[in-house]
């Protein structure tokens, strides 16, 4: 894949794909579900291999949308010599392919107090809230990112069919669990905290418990299908 | 039996955490790096306590707690002058002193800059979370409990038998050089390298970033310090549709035209044009810096930014020897004054 390579600061880098190259139009996400697909699929393939056999003096390693932070440590190399291993790692013969792991199942509960924008969301979209919820169950979903908060997972690529811009204006209280909407993606807020997403179901599973051993319940990379309880 | 915690609080102050020097690793999973924002205050207050440079520390923030010891602990106060006292009387800065069991060391405010930190021999025990001991205040998780310190929280210290061994001589006394000892003047140069976004700004925008004179707003915290300045800068987008990988130092323009510089606790990702990035080096300026100071940006490269923090790092570690120093330990109902005179 083309990349360009730019310095954040004296202590990371960015690896940039393909569109960001060329931004400065108002929006660099395909507006696509199977070329979102595509994109995505080749920049966490990048990640997963910088990230399992990442040297010591990298410390950090964040996977965006359309690109990639490397973090490091400048005592232990140099800036120059940081580019140099990453365009290195990433040109060589792409390997075999790693083996999709399995998808974990995150039961949800729909609509109702769990899911208050749900409603809306099939007035919007002219479908049933049924329709909306099948169509949110039926993929398998990727990790692209985390960020915004500890644990928050940006997934995708939601059905193209109940695709909708984030609210004009935030929620102020979003609640822990809650599973979300908005664009292509989908996703789950691990705590109480503000929120710009259409909600439309929530789960009782913790997205991020500092007292686990791995506080992090998913992370990029992992794949995401979402079971439906009975409300 | 020995008590296992160093010293209680009596009262809170403004905003004190446990900070170490951050968690790494975790950034891919939403989870900042927070750590100390005055990073070299922390690394030399370590320094003089016989510390390695990482240990948790406590970071004081605008008006300072009261402590009252409860055993002997070596400490060490750097940053900004909160005119400590330690039972009454002036406590030293960038020096290590010893306070006895039974003494009060207690902040104001400070007379310039932002930031205290107390380094205490051994280290603040604090579980780690996910490798570090900082504390996170968003997430609620690392130091104590994940929050900021409240009366009645006892400090739990690293009591190993290697640092009760170290002797007074050893420690006691430790300075750090006095004329390298920070200013912190109010009035702020920081160094910045271009941004990652920078082609998204014109010649004549992004010159706007260097010929302006900002000034520290009260909105600013561990997450970010927002700037004020009499310029608008116009990036040729005012959002990105998406979010990029963001560091503490990272410079973003907002939607209004006034920049943000983004601090230990920022997300590890941000939607906003990034027209530049502090050098590492110069973050702990704007930990320093209060509501109203004035910064000025100047323009430089990355391999200049990382000469400077090597000499950052080496400048950090230097001590010196004050020629004598003293302390006062509490016995019963009696009160020991001790000098000690230390050859140079």
């Amino acid at each position: 894949m083309n990349i360009d390579i730019k310095f954040m600061g004296d202590s990371a880098l960015v690896i940039l794909y393909g569109a960001k190259q060329m931004k400065g139009g108002s929006s660099t996400i395909p507006q696509d579900e199977d070329r979102i697909q595509l994109e995505t699929a080749g920049i966490q393939q990048d990640y997963l291999c910088l990230y399992r056999e990442r040297p010591l003096w990298i410390t950090d390693i964040v996977p965006c949308f359309s690109s990639i932070g490397v973090y490091y440590n400048p005592v232990l190399i140099s800036p120059v010599e940081a580019e140099d291993f990453i365009r290195r790692r990433l040109t060589r013969e792409a390997g075999p392919v790693p083996a999709e792991t399995e998808a974990m199942s995150i039961p949800v509960r729909y609509g109702g107090e769990y899911g208050p924008d749900l409603q809306a969301v099939s007035e919007a979209l002219g479908m049933t809230p049924e329709e909306v919820i099948c169509e949110h169950c039926l993929k398998t979903y990727n990790v692209w990112a985390i960020g915004f908060l500890p644990g928050f997972p940006y997934m995708g690529s939601l059905s193209a069919k109940i695709v909708l811009p984030r609210k004009e204006i935030p929620d102020r209280r979003v609640t822990a669990g809650s599973v979300a909407i908005a664009g292509y993606q989908t996703g789950i807020y691990p705590y109480d905290s503000p929120g710009g997403w259409h909600i439309i179901g929530r789960t009782e599973m913790k997205m991020f418990d500092p007292e686990r051993a791995e506080p992090c319940l998913l992370k990029p990379g992992d794949r995401v299908r979402f079971v439906r309880m009975g409300t | 039996m020995i008590e296992m915690f160093a010293a209680e609080i009596i009262h809170q102050g403004f905003l004190t955490t446990v900070q170490d020097l951050g968690r790494f690793g975790n950034r891919h999973l939403g989870v900042p790096v927070s750590g100390a924002t005055d990073c070299w205050a922390l690394i030399t207050a370590n320094g003089l306590v016989g510390n390695e440079p990482g240990a948790a520390c406590l970071e004081i923030t605008m008006a300072g707690p009261s402590l009252l010891f409860n055993k002997d602990c070596i400490v060490a106060i750097t940053g900004a002058d909160m005119s400590p006292r330690i039972s009454g009387r002036e406590a030293p800065l960038w020096e290590s002193f010893l306070c006895s069991a039974g003494d009060l060391l207690s902040f104001g405010y400070p007379r310039k800059g932002c930031r205290t930190y107390l380094a205490i021999a051994g280290g603040i025990d604090a579980a780690p979370v996910m490798g570090s001991r900082s504390t996170f205040l968003t997430g609620g998780f690392g130091g104590l409990g994940g929050r900021c310190l409240l009366k009645g929280d006892c400090l739990p210290v690293k009591t190993d038998p290697d640092i009760e061994k170290l002797s007074l001589e050893n420690i006691l006394g430790k300075r750090y050089p006095v004329n390298r000892r920070l200013v912190y003047s109010g009035r702020i140069i920081a160094r910045v390298v271009p941004g990652i976004d920078r082609s998204l700004f014109s010649e004549l925008e992004y010159c706007k970033l260097f010929e302006t004179e900002y000034m520290v707003t009260g909105q600013s915290d561990r997450m970010g310090c927002r700037l004020e300045g009499n310029n608008i800068i116009i990036s040729r987008t005012e959002a990105l549709a998406e979010s990029f990988p963001v560091a503490p130092g990272s410079i973003q323009v907002l939607p209004t035209g006034k920049p943000v510089i983004l601090m230990h606790d920022a997300q590890s990702t941000g939607g906003y044009p990034q027209i530049g990035c502090l050098i590492t080096a110069d973050l702990w300026k704007m930990a320093q810096a209060v509501p109203g100071d004035r910064i000025r940006f100047m323009e430089t490269d990355v391999p200049a930014a990382l000469k400077i923090l090597e000499d950052k790092y080496k400048e950090a570690e230097v001590m010196d020897t004050a020629p004598q120093t003293g302390f006062h330990q509490n016995t019963g109902q009696n009160r020991y004054e001790v000098t000690i005179s230390l050859k140079p």
